[in-house]
């Protein structure tokens, strides 16, 4: 037998004897195991019972989650073009077993940091010794006049949380005249996944070419600027003639008025901050997004970019053992990549503490992948966080393609394929 | 010089960013690693961690075409990373990943994906639900 291969049976026998001695299998609570409670069954709350668990046999988890599935965000825009939503729904049952977590099925109303314990709309009270939030983000619709949630459920749609909504976009846009007008508004920054707008509105104008050719997109854009903006300005530049009258896709920023002022969905019209009113046959507003008002109601500290979060450990000052990650917490940037992350430095910081140690160094890397098309133009941003002294520190934020490699078109393809595998890795990295 | 204007864009983005006012997407930040050479270390494991979502939990996915990195013998591993961040071996994205490490960050980085079992996550086919 060669060396490799006696190492790499060593290895499949130790794999086989872990998994034997149940290291992720069941194994009895005493009543007296720390309790970890997690408000949130997304992307950074069961991330979080995940990783936990692979180094924590004995805490008891709790993933209290009102809705029996979990529907991804990321690659959601490529259900308005018709691929199955099925795709992107994961249950509970898989990781619930794996990695034994027990779930609540209720939303939380309120948290009593000082009792150290949640309570339920229904009226169950859990007591916690660590609690984890990731609730995602409130959506604000009294900031738009004739804006309301019963509207973004109904007519007005946000889609900024894949769903029921995302379906019913894709038929409204199925639906629209020929030479329609569609207009997307986006919220000012920070909102969860920042180039998604964009994308959504790229993936369209290349749908609408083949589907509804005289149609036309406005980017209602309540910021000055997008990221991935050069590359996007030369992609609809080179495909739907970006900057001309007869554009496809026409973006109105911030400057020049593009917040949204009022919404008028009998007669489907938007008013923009300069008072200038626009008819459209389909209209997506994508709404403020908030730190989820259960912190905020809570008492916990508002600032820039969400609650204000110790960096190091993603706790919160003031409330030894309670952590906040996701798309509430404060980071200028807000996406599953980095939510995820930062589930794993509060997994190892919960263990730590248990174990006696302070939480060692973290750091937190946003990788993340974005589209101009479904198949053949890809981009990448790499930003990579450091901490000192509980803040955070930008050590690189990165887009691609370059302005000197746009124009290779075999790169484009590659990736918008790493695109695709990210989405699918993703999802398994969470769930599986 | 670069670091200079480099510091001066990272402050910016630090402080309180108003978004009406200003654009907070800076196309391009990049502080070596090296200014936290110093700093308490961060882990093979938290280093490790952070590559799960395109590579599989433990770098444990071998079924798609983002690699595995699970079981990489050591020195393959560091060489590679070398590689990519010195720019010797050009790619879509490694490059950037592989700059903002440490050089330290990439040997225990190493470590720790040598020590991982070279077998997929999730075993069964038809069990990702
Ligand atoms: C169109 C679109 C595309 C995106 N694409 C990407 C991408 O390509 N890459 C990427 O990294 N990110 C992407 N994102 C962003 C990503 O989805 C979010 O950043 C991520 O989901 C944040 O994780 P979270 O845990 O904070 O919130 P979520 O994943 O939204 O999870 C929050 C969970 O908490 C539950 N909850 C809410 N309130 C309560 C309560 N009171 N009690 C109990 N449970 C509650 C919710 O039901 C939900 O299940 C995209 C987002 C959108 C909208």
């Amino acid at each position: 037998m060669s060396q490799t291969t006696r190492r790499d049976m060593l290895k499949f026998l130790g794999g086989a004897a872990l998994a034997s001695t149940g290291l992720l299998g069941k194994s009895a609570f005493a009543a007296d195991k720390a309790k970890i409670v997690i408000i949130g069954g997304g992307i950074g709350g069961i991330t979080t019972a995940k990783y936990l668990r692979m180094i924590n046999k004995d805490v008891k988890i709790t993933v209290v989650e009102p809705n029996s599935e979990y529907i991804f965000c990321p690659g959601s825009n490529e259900v308005l073009l018709g691929d199955p939503i099925a795709d992107f729904i994961r249950t509970y049952d898989h990781p619930r077993k794996r990695y034994n977590f027990d779930m609540v099925a209720d939303k939380v109303a309120s948290i009593d940091y000082a009792k150290k314990s949640i309570k339920t709309a229904g009226g169950t009270t859990l007591p916690y010794d660590s609690l984890v939030i990731s609730p995602g983000p409130t959506f604000v619709f009294d900031d738009i006049e004739g804006y309301s949630q019963g509207l973004a459920e109904t007519k007005i749609l946000h889609a900024w949380k894949a769903g029921k909504q995302t379906t019913m976009l894709r038929d409204q846009i199925r639906a629209m005249p020929q030479g329609g007008t569609m207009v997307i508004a986006t919220p000012s920054m920070p909102f969860r996944c920042p180039p998604a707008p964009y994308e959504r509105a790229s993936f369209l104008a290349g749908w609408m070419e083949k589907h509804n050719p005289k149609a036309k997109i406005i980017i209602l854009d309540k910021n000055p600027g997008f990221i991935f903006q050069i590359q996007y300005t030369k992609y609809w530049k080179d495909n739907f003639g970006f900057g001309t009258d007869k554009a496809r896709i026409e973006r109105i920023s911030s400057q020049e008025g593009g917040a949204v002022a009022k919404v008028d969905a009998k007669n489907m019209t938007v008013t923009n901050a300069h008072g200038d009113t626009i008819k459209a046959d389909v209209i997506n507003i994508i709404p403020t997004n908030q730190p989820n008002e259960l912190t905020v109601k809570s008492g916990l500290k508002k600032v820039d970019f969400g609650i204000e979060v110790n960096h190091h450990d993603m706790s919160i000052d003031g409330h030894p053992d309670v952590y906040l990650i996701g798309d509430s917490a404060d980071f200028l940037v807000k996406t599953g990549y980095l939510a995820a992350n930062q589930a794993k430095v509060v997994a190892q910081a919960i263990d730590d503490r248990l174990h006696g140690k302070s939480p060692g160094q973290p750091i937190y890397t946003n990788n993340c992948v974005a589209k101009a098309s479904k198949d053949n133009f890809g981009m990448s941003i790499t930003d990579t966080f450091r901490e000192r002294d509980g803040k955070l520190l930008l050590a690189q934020t990165v887009q691609d393609p370059f302005p000197e490699e746009i124009d290779n078109p075999f790169l484009h393809h590659i990736r918008a394929a790493v695109s695709d595998n990210w989405q699918r890795s993703f999802r398994r990295a969470v769930f599986d | 010089m670069q670091k200079i204007i480099l510091s001066g864009i990272l402050l910016a983005l630090l402080l309180p960013v108003h978004a009406e006012e200003e654009n907070p997407f800076i196309e391009k930040v990049f502080v070596s690693p090296d200014t936290y050479a110093k700093d308490p270390e961060v882990s093979g494991k938290m280093l490790g961690d952070n590559c799960d979502a395109c590579h599989g939990t433990q770098g444990r996915v071998f079924d798609e075409g983002i690699p595995a990195l699970a079981g990489i013998p050591k020195d393959t591993f560091i060489k590679l990373m070398m590689d990519f961040k010195a720019e010797k071996k050009p790619t879509i994205i490694m490059n950037h990943v592989a700059r903002a490490f440490t050089d330290g960050e990439i040997s225990r980085m190493a470590t720790y994906f040598a020590a991982q079992p070279a077998t997929p996550w999730l075993a069964k086919k038809g069990e990702e639900k």
